[in-house]
């Protein structure tokens, strides 16, 4: 592959008179590129908002555990201890009858004592699960204790929460493979452009006893160049145009809730479009420069009638 | 150096271009291949090159079977290998030094070879004063020079000219001739394809006769 500075040298010689030769042509393709990793861009961070969001909501997934008001003493606690060694529980929470009570009048502003003359609310548990998928499982879990009078958790809105979230993530992986088949295609017909204006150069490459690595180089580094440009021009479209969205917010006064780090995001947003610009840029022009070196009979036929014009 | 052992070669089932070719070309050999338009000349310098693989039969070059050769083994064969086109196939947007240094470039050569080796190829082909000169500045005779100087800057022990000529008055091609003459005295095997009869009149050297894919005639010092 490559062995010298002269060799990497050549390369990027290369490389420059590849873009010098078909300038408006790059500049399109580039232009391309850049658009179809803005739009990946933007879908990125719209899925992370959106799966922020979706995630906040699981983690507001509760389940309630109501126990009978009537077990003795040491009961209640023989079910704390199972409670707490419940393996799919991340955060537990007690609430007892008094304060079941007071949270209750405070919400409803009743006295319920007064009324009733006796605390009719049961102790409670409110947990919250690890995995919501498996809700369902903790709540006959649940529900299979001896002592528990009854299990909620809006089993419902639960239900419907995991649909929402397994169609978005299909959603989302099939408009990602969308987008990056767009970048991969807009890549791939530069390089494709760049290797036939460039056949000639290819041909006595070849002739002299240049290796297909040798002739292949220039043209990756080609792909890796829209790749990583476009990626950089899209993150910075997305940037100033999220400032802008920001502002334009700010001065209207509506103020959106923080779901995530948006600093951090962008972050990893600009590394995460860089990366995939570059590997994009890669694998296109490697495809691009491999179909051409391998069809060496169509080549053969090819110069056989430009000799013949 | 170059063996043909009873090669066939077609592009189409209906159209062979070489028949049942048995030729045995020795070191700094001086051949024409000589014969009408489509008899097979332009086939057989390309299995030299490996270009093309025979159907059937064998082609060594430098004691290498051609037909068992891997692909990524054809390049520095053709290292060894300088070929001349009558079209020229010259690089319009490079300068004549470009054109020359673009054949040591391509193998990795370093700064310091390509200083030193294209003048002095450049010289010796006589376009010393044309080193920045492009292509389309350049007569047919310069031109072809040039492309004799991209083949002869790797030194190779083998030199194909495919109708180098053709594209040429017959004073300009009796100078490329004597030029690849010179060549073939220094040491390097030759083998010109042409149906330039003059020329092959003129240089009376080993002269191999092809028509429609076969050998008709091989006669030292024969003409055309």
């Amino acid at each position: 592959m490559v062995t010298s500075f002269s060799g990497i040298r050549f390369f990027f010689k290369e490389f420059a008179e590849n873009l010098r030769r078909s300038p408006f042509v790059a500049i399109t393709h580039g232009l391309q590129v850049i658009i179809s990793l803005m739009v990946l861009g933007f879908f990125i961070m719209l899925m992370v908002f959106i799966g922020a969001f979706l995630f906040s909501l699981r983690n507001m997934v509760e389940v309630y555990a109501f126990l009978q008001t009537d077990l003795p003493a040491e009961r209640y606690v023989e079910i704390d201890k199972m409670l707490r060694d419940i393996p799919n529980v991340k955060e537990l929470q007690y609430i007892s009858r008094e304060d079941a009570l007071k949270k209750f009048s405070e919400s409803y502003h009743i006295s319920v004592e007064d009324i009733l003359e006796y605390n009719p609310l049961p102790p409670t548990y409110v947990l919250r699960p690890t995995d919501v998928a498996k809700i369902e499982e903790l709540a006959l879990q649940l529900e299979a204790i001896d002592g528990m009078w009854q299990v909620r958790y809006g089993r419902k809105e639960v239900t419907s929460l995991m649909k929402v979230l397994v169609g978005v993530q299909i959603v989302f992986a099939l408009t990602m493979l969308l987008l990056l088949s767009a970048t991969f295609s807009s890549i791939n017909n530069i390089i494709g452009m760049s290797i036939y204006s460039r056949r000639r150069e290819i041909r006595i490459m070849q002739l002299v006893g240049a290796t297909n690595w040798f002739i292949r180089w220039p043209f990756i580094i080609e792909g890796a160049f829209f790749g990583v440009l476009g990626a950089l021009a899209a993150v910075l479209i997305i940037y100033l145009i999220g400032e802008a969205v920001y502002s334009l917010l700010a001065t209207l006064e509506i103020f959106l809730p923080t779901i995530v780090d948006v600093r951090m995001m962008f972050g990893l947003l600009v590394l995460g479009t860089v990366a995939v610009g570059l590997l994009i840029g890669v694998i296109s022009s490697l495809t691009a420069s491999n179909r051409f070196l391998s069809t060496e009979m169509r080549r053969i036929e090819e110069m056989r009638r430009m000799e013949a014009v | 150096m170059i063996k043909f052992v009873d090669v066939h070669m077609a592009y189409s089932t209906s159209t062979p271009a070489l028949r049942g070719i048995d030729l045995h070309i020795q070191k700094q050999e001086f051949i024409f291949l000589v014969g009408s338009t489509g008899g097979g000349k332009s086939s057989l310098l390309r299995c030299v090159y490996r270009e093309i693989v025979p159907q059937s039969g064998k082609v060594f070059v430098f004691k290498k079977d051609l037909t068992k050769m891997l692909s990524r083994e054809i390049p520095y064969l053709r290292r060894r290998i300088g070929v001349i086109f009558q079209d020229f196939l010259l690089l319009p947007q490079k300068t004549v030094y470009g054109n020359v240094s673009y054949a040591l470039e391509v193998r990795g050569a370093p700064m310091k070879v390509l200083r030193q080796r294209v003048p002095e190829v450049l010289e010796w082909v006589g376009l010393s004063r044309k080193l920045k000169s492009f292509p389309d500045e350049l007569s047919g005779g310069e031109q072809q020079r040039v492309c004799i100087a991209r083949a002869l800057v790797n030194k190779p022990d083998i030199l194909l000219a495919d109708e180098p000529t053709g594209n040429l008055d017959p004073e300009t091609s009796i100078d490329i001739v004597e030029l690849l003459q010179r060549v073939n005295v220094r040491g390097t095997t030759l083998i010109v394809a042409t149906h330039d009869e003059n020329i092959v009149n003129q240089f009376r050297t080993r002269t191999v006769r092809l028509e429609h894919g076969k050998i008709t005639s091989d006669r030292h010092e024969g003409g055309y």
